[in-house]
């Protein structure tokens, strides 16, 4: 490059730099101000914006908020599940303002925004081992997480609830609560079941001891199937080992916790929602439909006790449901109850027998002892017989004279009397 | 009018002719272009568009959730905005200052700075100066491209050990450090000078 040095002024106006080159500006330039076309990415930009903001909208976390009294462990991070599925995460655990409580955040997927709604329960999933039933197992190793149960259809939209100490033992919803009063809980705790026909059709919320100490008051929300349960003349009773000579039963308890059974109430009774519950499992007969209804009299209890047999030629057909005494307490009633096949079987000059207890004979031949059955050493029974040419039906309510022993010709008789199948 | 003109490509200092409308002129040695009629107004306005885009997609960037992790059970979404705070709030000062600062308060400040620049106009030539070069310092030091890298650096060391899902948040993050690249690409700072010409 030749500098030419000297005069400035020169210098200064025409300097020896030569020309910049000319070039046509191809044709898709656009020179306007403020035309060009990086404002439709501008435009784009904008428009991605929003579209991002949108789905993040339409997919943002729905926040509820659980209290429960204990937190076993739950963290941030931690997932709600439903069905197996996680729906929603734990965004914050923190005790309540006056530290009772345990506070948890909730933020639910928007799939599963119907979860906040009215009913919902909430619990601490966490491993559960007893005889009855292990839970929970996956948390020992996983994450802890809590589950829900929806609440009903249609409930209404609700962010704030109260965890369930223990899992509910029901899948369903539960549609009435009752309560029956018990003269003694056996142990009996919140979330126990109430099992009819061997299912679980309700389960204990609250078992509390009343003020006056007396009475033990258990709160048992009922399933909607087994809402009827909750009619007048339904029978609570807490299920729990019983060795009789009559008969082993609850033996299931022995292992797998106690229960609440029921025997329901007939039929067309009214709905009640207050219960007087039983201290020990009623007499209950699977089928009293056609069943006939006696009276036996007798001047002694003479050992039978209720859900003693009625046997007739050995063969059972019947049961003592029950032993009070007479209005003039003169005498013993029993109630009995006849299996509706052997109906026919109790005539008018049918005799009842009390057959209980051991008979020992001691003759020339040695000692003879006479045993019934061995339930019938424990719990009595009741033999009857009918003579050869049986007299008329008897109606219910009828009342026989319970003997204590039978007259020889009794066991000789052998009357032809048709059974239905 | 005579003016002179630098080739940027090699050095080589041109007069500059009179140009008409729809001429360009061009470096006589190497050929690259030196100036055009309304180059500056161009140039200001593809800046002011990308700087825009940037803006409006700044937002949503660190603010929606960028990335949805699965661990062990544990299910983890995150923002920006939400991870920096997470941090400060752990105690975590150091780290989390040096994020918040370097790709979120820095980009912000290179994003005004470039949008005053090139379409505001509310400042003196002399003070664009002092802007100017405010934002080459700024520039050097705001680090959302270094971030996103950093970000897809470790996705895909995490790839084998969790289950990830991005979030909206990457799309509008991506987007965003392109158009700030974008926009300082565009932006001509003879443009501050021939404003006035």
């Amino acid at each position: 490059m030749n500098r030419v040095d000297g005069d400035p002024a020169t210098d200064r106006v025409d300097p020896d730099f030569p020309q910049a080159a000319i070039r046509p500006v191809r044709t898709w330039s656009v020179s306007q101000p403020m035309r060009t076309r990086m404002w439709w990415l501008t435009l784009g930009c904008g428009l991605a914006a929003i579209l991002l903001v949108g789905t993040a909208w339409r997919s943002r976390p729905v926040e509820i908020q659980v209290r429960f009294a204990d937190g076993h462990g739950i963290e941030p991070g931690d997932s709600l599940r439903h069905r197996g599925i996680a729906i929603g995460e734990v965004t914050r655990a923190r005790l309540s303002g006056d530290s009772r409580q345990v506070e948890l955040s909730i933020a639910l997927s928007p799939a599963a925004a119907v979860v906040a709604r009215e009913g919902s329960e909430f619990w601490i999933q966490r491993p559960q081992v007893s005889l009855s039933r292990v839970t929970g197992l996956d948390t020992i190793v996983g994450a802890h997480y809590l589950e829900v149960r929806l609440g009903k259809e249609g409930g209404k939209r609700q962010t704030r609830f109260e965890g369930l100490a223990t899992p509910p033992r029901l899948s369903q919803p539960a549609a009435i609560s009752i309560d029956v009063s018990f003269p003694e809980g056996h142990g009996i705790a919140r979330g126990d079941a109430l099992r009819h026909r061997g299912v679980d059709v309700g389960e204990v919320t609250n078992v509390e001891l009343q003020p006056n100490l007396a009475e033990v008051r258990v709160t048992i929300q009922l399933l909607a199937a087994a809402q009827a349960l909750a009619r007048e003349g339904s029978q609570f009773w807490i299920e729990r080992p019983d060795f009789s000579m009559a008969g082993v039963r609850g033996l299931g308890t022995v292992v797998g916790g106690r229960y609440i059974a029921v025997a329901p109430g007939k039929p067309a009774a009214a709905p009640c929602q207050q219960f007087q519950g039983l201290s020990r499992a009623p007499i209950l007969f699977e089928d009293t439909a056609g069943s006939l209804e006696l009276v036996l009299v007798s001047q002694e209890r003479s050992g039978i006790n209720p859900g003693a047999p009625i046997s007739y030629r050995g063969v059972p057909i019947g049961r003592i449901t029950g032993i009070t005494l007479s209005r003039d307490a003169r005498q013993v009633h029993a109630g009995v109850t006849i299996d509706a096949r052997y109906r026919p079987l109790v005539r008018h000059d049918s005799v009842f027998w009390s057959v209980s207890g051991v008979g020992l004979g001691v003759g020339i031949s040695g000692v003879k002892i006479d045993v019934e059955s061995l339930s019938a050493l424990a719990v009595g029974g009741v033999a009857m017989a009918t003579p050869d040419v049986p007299g008329a039906p008897v109606e219910a309510g009828h009342e026989f004279e319970l003997h204590g022993e039978p007259e020889k010709r009794w066991l000789r008789w052998q009357p032809e009397i048709d059974l239905p199948d | 009018m005579r003016d002179y003109r630098a080739c940027h490509c090699c050095g080589q200092i041109h007069r500059l002719p009179e140009l008409q409308p729809g001429e360009s002129a061009v470096c006589a040695r190497c050929g690259h272009e030196l100036f055009r009629q309304g180059s500056w107004e161009r140039s200001s306005a593809r800046t002011a568009a990308a700087t825009l885009g940037a803006f409006l997609l700044f937002l949503p960037a660190i603010t929606l959730p960028i990335l949805e992790v699965d661990k062990l059970g544990h299910h983890h979404r995150s923002s920006i905005l939400g991870g920096i705070a997470e941090m400060l709030l752990e105690g975590d000062w150091f780290v989390g200052s040096i994020v918040l600062v370097f790709s979120i308060l820095l980009p912000l400040v290179k994003l005004t700075l470039l949008l005053e620049l090139s379409l505001l106009g509310l400042l003196h030539r002399r003070h664009k100066a002092v802007t100017y070069r405010v934002m080459e310092y700024v520039g050097k030091w705001s680090m959302m491209d270094v971030l996103l890298l950093a970000w897809i650096v470790m996705l895909i060391k995490l790839g084998d050990l969790v289950r990830f899902q991005f979030g909206p948040g990457v799309v509008a993050f991506a987007l965003c450090v392109m158009m700030s690249i974008l926009a300082s690409m565009f932006f001509d700072p003879h443009a501050i000078w021939e404003e006035e010409t």
